[in-house]
């Protein structure tokens, strides 16, 4: 085991691309450890690509590529600055709101991250913001969309966990826009001990806000489209993915006129390599996740953990850490079904709110998603940024300190995920 | 132990099939003596259902528990099990089911592409949940229900005049509770455990499909065994499979009142307009000499 | 030899670059379809979930290979970065030989998914499966060929800093 844990730091510290040191290292395990056929590999990694809510993600990654290339984000952003470009580290702020908003839009952090890194990154490199924060900090904000709803990762976690999907929807609301109310701080503190780059030199005024919001009117559409759509019940979030590229190619092609039709294979081609490294991540990491239950780490571990301690706050501590440490290596849905089956029941006889473990569990997601070595919203702030994981990485510590502190308030002050669901009557 | 096997199935522990599995074992190890045991892994944790029954083949896992549906992607002629109204209700299910007549025959399709018949669970009785309440057939003219991918499932929801419509089992609330699609349909412990009812609370019990969940293993891992460890496996799947139906039946029986205590519209339309819809269906996906015969046998039971 | 392994490869990445694209495409299609489908005419078509599920999975195997070729896998290397150009070497070499080993395995191990997937049926369309299986060793092979010629381009620098798109807009 120790060998195999070397041999993946070795691989990781050597350069090799992590899709390719999860696979291999889940590989060396599976020879030394297990008589299991290697023919596991080949159908793990079929299985991991094999989902059709997965698709959210190429479809948000071309939403973003096109909305880049057709002007929308340009405009979107024009009037960003123009309504807010008196404050100091506009584009931060811009990549707050805008993640917040796509969030309760879409239900995946790791195609939020990648649609708002396509539309802000260009931006920030251009005004010269420092590119590695912002990344770091649109990894941050992106993965809050799994705790603002709607959520796939809730849905998953609300069946595993057996607790209400809509209680747990609403108990998402109050922390989530917490932890992007807190992003927005720590960037705001962030960019006024930077330089001039982070001041925009427009003053305000009103006739540029309204030539900026009327630019961006189509462009605004596409949200309303898309909530709309979700909330009237013409489709549902991944099918919403696919409305939102087409929507902006449309606005590109035939309103802004910015989009040629003939650069369009070159911007499919891009988003397809794009979201292939991504999702190949998410095939070779279901292989390890496999490797684990297999071994019965699981019941292992609930049975130390009932071993250690029945103080509920011990337990809840020793939960975030695990959640934290797994999350570091494991994919988000790979995480849940391994690791609640045997927390959740724990968390009960301990005496702790289900609905508050579970939003405890979805915030761990969040934060899983960005923390190296492995985590989808990281990796893809960082590709699409054209920032190494490692440059990024350097830039993460206030950012996830902001999580952090966000899930240690969650964690000591329930109310924090109960008051919002008592207050709609979900919960007694 | 000497031997330990590995089950697979996607429900829950405390749900029937983790129960019938975790039975399997306990008849196992009485049997032989603790020799031979079942490590079961529920949630899907080694797979789902399809992969599961690759496993049975690779020798990822050892007994897999599938839903009819999913196991006549392999084994075509299966399919008769999964049409609509096949058998009369769950009792006649399972006699049909005890009936080794029709255990033979549904081997005699396993062996043709190595598997083993270890047993065979019950998943329920499936009724349709919707938005609005189901009184009659006419109720579900244009409703969007969505069904398993089986053309088959696909037919008959659209022989009920409904437009049966595919969306992802993950997105299913979700569409439910937006209104992309009208209704579902679903056996009382799914519609309870994915709180469906949340958010389409009429349900309309119509019974117009016994989901059956054969307990295979590969052909190979099954004759690599010692005999009497066959023999004690086939008898502790026999038993199991008694046990899981009888324990689902119970269940399935107990849940209506937890329905009804978190407030669903239950409704009993009359289902002999359903079953004449559905008999074209059922004559439709009658293709082969093998599905002919198993309808047979299964109808011959009473 | 290298310049006719650049060649196939060229040649390749063409066919693979473009079959990527129709991939997306079918899905996107697809998808439209599916809504558009459902919601304007009260018509839902059973095939285009599973039609648009497995271009998907095409797309990230042929898709890999040309992230590949571009650079586009995520990897840690400020470490490497700074070794001298021998050891460099070295190390561009262990990581091909490790992502090497690993596409082999995953080819390999398809096998018996294959021999299943010859009468294992999709749901929704009774196609053969072995028909979506064949991506993972095909995808594997193209993977391989990439790998190799990346290896020969980068050998007297194998670890270039990553290049962002200088700026997408102008880019076009
Ligand atoms: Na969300
Ligand atoms: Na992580």
């Amino acid at each position: 085991m120790l060998v195999i844990a070397l041999a993946f730091l070795f691989l990781l510290a050597l350069g090799a691309p992590v899709v390719f040191v999860l696979g291999a290292s889940a590989v060396l395990a599976l020879v030394t450890t297990t008589d299991v056929p290697v023919a596991i590999v080949s159908q793990r990694v079929f299985a991991g690509l094999n989902s059709f809510t997965l698709m959210a993600i190429p479809f948000f990654v071309f939403a973003g590529v096109i909305m880049d290339a057709g002007g929308i984000s340009r405009r979107i952003v024009n009037f960003a600055s123009a309504l807010i470009g008196w404050v100091v580290g506009s584009l931060y702020q811009v990549s707050c709101v805008a993640a917040a908003g796509l969030a309760a839009i879409s239900g995946s952090g790791s195609a939020d991250t990648a649609a708002i890194s396509a539309i802000m990154q260009p931006q920030l490199r251009r005004k010269g913001y420092d590119v590695d924060f912002g990344a770091a900090l649109i990894a941050c904000a992106g993965s809050i969309a799994q705790v603002i709803p709607p959520s796939l990762t809730m849905v998953i976690l609300a069946v595993v966990s057996n607790v209400s999907i809509g209680a747990l929807f609403i108990s998402g609301i109050l922390p989530g826009v917490m932890c992007i109310l807190m992003l927005m701080v720590i960037s705001y503190f962030k960019a006024k001990n930077g330089g001039d780059a982070y001041r925009d030199s427009e003053p305000f005024t009103l006739p540029r806000l309204g030539r900026a919001a009327w630019a961006a009117l189509p462009a605004a559409g596409m949200p309303f489209l898309i909530l709309g759509g979700i909330l009237g019940g013409v489709f549902t979030p991944t099918e919403a993915a696919a409305v939102s590229g087409f929507y902006g190619l449309l606005v590109g092609a035939f309103v802004y006129r910015d989009l040629k039709l003939s650069a369009l294979p070159g911007l499919i081609l891009k988003t397809a390599s794009l979201s292939a490294a991504v999702m190949l991540i998410i095939g070779t990491a279901s292989v390890f996740s496999w490797l684990i239950a297999n071994a019965n780490v699981p019941q292992i571990l609930g049975e130390w953990i009932k071993s250690v301690s029945s103080s509920q706050v011990v337990f809840l501590i020793i939960a975030n850490l695990l959640f934290l440490f797994v999350g570091m290596f494991l994919e988000t849905i790979a995480a849940i079904l391994i690791m609640v089956p045997v927390l959740a029941p724990i968390a009960v006889t301990m005496g702790v709110d289900p609905l508050h473990f579970s939003l405890l569990v979805i915030l761990n997601c969040a934060i899983g998603t960005v923390t190296p070595p492995y985590g989808v919203s990281l990796f893809v702030a960082s590709s699409v940024a054209g920032r190494s994981v490692m440059q990024v990485s350097r830039r993460l510590g206030w950012p996830l300190a902001g999580l952090f502190a966000m899930l240690i308030a969650v964690t000591f002050i329930p109310e924090l995920s109960l008051a919002m669901p008592r207050l709609f009557g979900l919960i007694d | 132990q000497d031997i330990t096997l590995k089950a697979s199935h996607n429900a829950n522990a405390e749900e029937p099939y983790g129960v019938g599995l975790r039975k399997m074992a306990e008849v196992l190890e009485a049997k032989t003596d603790g020799a031979a045991t079942i490590n079961v892994f529920d949630n899907a944790t080694l797979g789902d259902e399809m992969e599961s029954i690759q496993g049975t083949q690779m020798g990822t896992v050892d007994i897999a528990v599938t839903a009819n549906s999913t196991l006549a992607n392999f084994v075509p002629d299966l399919s008769v099990l999964s049409l609509p109204f096949m058998f009369e209700n769950a009792e006649q299910m399972d006699r049909a089911l005890s009936d080794p007549a029709v255990r033979d025959a549904i081997q005699a399709e396993l062996d043709k592409q190595g598997f083993h018949l270890l047993s065979i669970f019950s998943a329920g009785t499936r009724h349709i949940m919707t938005k609005k309440p189901i009184e009659s057939m006419a109720d579900m003219q244009g409703l969007k229900i969505r069904t398993m991918q089986t053309p088959a499932h696909v037919d008959t929801f659209n022989a009920f005049g409904a437009n049966a419509t595919p969306i992802a089992y993950t997105e299913l609330y979700g569409a439910l509770e937006t209104g992309v699609v009208d209704g579902a349909e679903a056996a009382n412990t799914n519609f309870y455990s994915q709180k469906f009812y949340e958010v389409a609370p009429d349900w309309a019990v119509v019974g117009w499909l016994e989901l059956v969940s054969p307990v295979i293993m590969g052909k190979a891992a099954y004759e690599a065994l010692p005999d009497d460890m066959k023999n004690a496996l086939d008898e502790a799947g026999l038993e199991a499979g008694k046990f899981e139906r009888a324990t689902y039946l119970a269940s399935d029986n107990a849940r209506f009142a937890d329905l009804e205590k978190a407030g669903v519209k239950m409704t009993h339309p009359d289902t002999t307009e359903f079953r004449a819809a559905a008999a074209p269906v059922q004559q439709k996906y009658l293709e082969t000499d093998g599905q002919k015969k198993i309808f047979e046998l299964l109808k011959s039971v009473k | 030899m290298f310049a006719l392994l650049e060649r196939l490869c060229l040649v390749l990445r063409a066919v693979a670059s473009a079959a990527v694209i129709l991939l997306f495409t079918v899905m996107m299609i697809a998808v439209l379809v599916q809504i558009g489908g459902r919601y304007v005419f009260n018509y839902s078509i059973a095939a285009a979930s599973e039609i648009a599920t497995f271009s998907q999975i095409w797309l990230v195997l042929l898709g890999s290979g040309v992230a590949l070729a571009r650079g586009q896998h995520v990897a840690i290397d400020m470490l490497p970065a700074k070794l001298p150009l021998p050891l460099a070497r070295v190390a561009l070499i262990m990581i091909a030989a490790v992502i090497v080993s690993f596409l082999w395995v995953l080819a390999y191990g398809t096998q018996p998914l294959i021999k299943m997937g010859a009468f294992q049926l999709s749901p929704a369309l009774q196609l053969p499966m072995k028909y979506v299986y064949f991506c993972l060793p095909i995808g594997a092979a193209y993977m391989t060929l990439e790998l190799l010629l990346s290896v020969i381009q980068r050998w007297d620098n194998p670890f270039p800093p990553p290049e962002a798109d200088p700026d997408p807009e102008e880019a076009i």
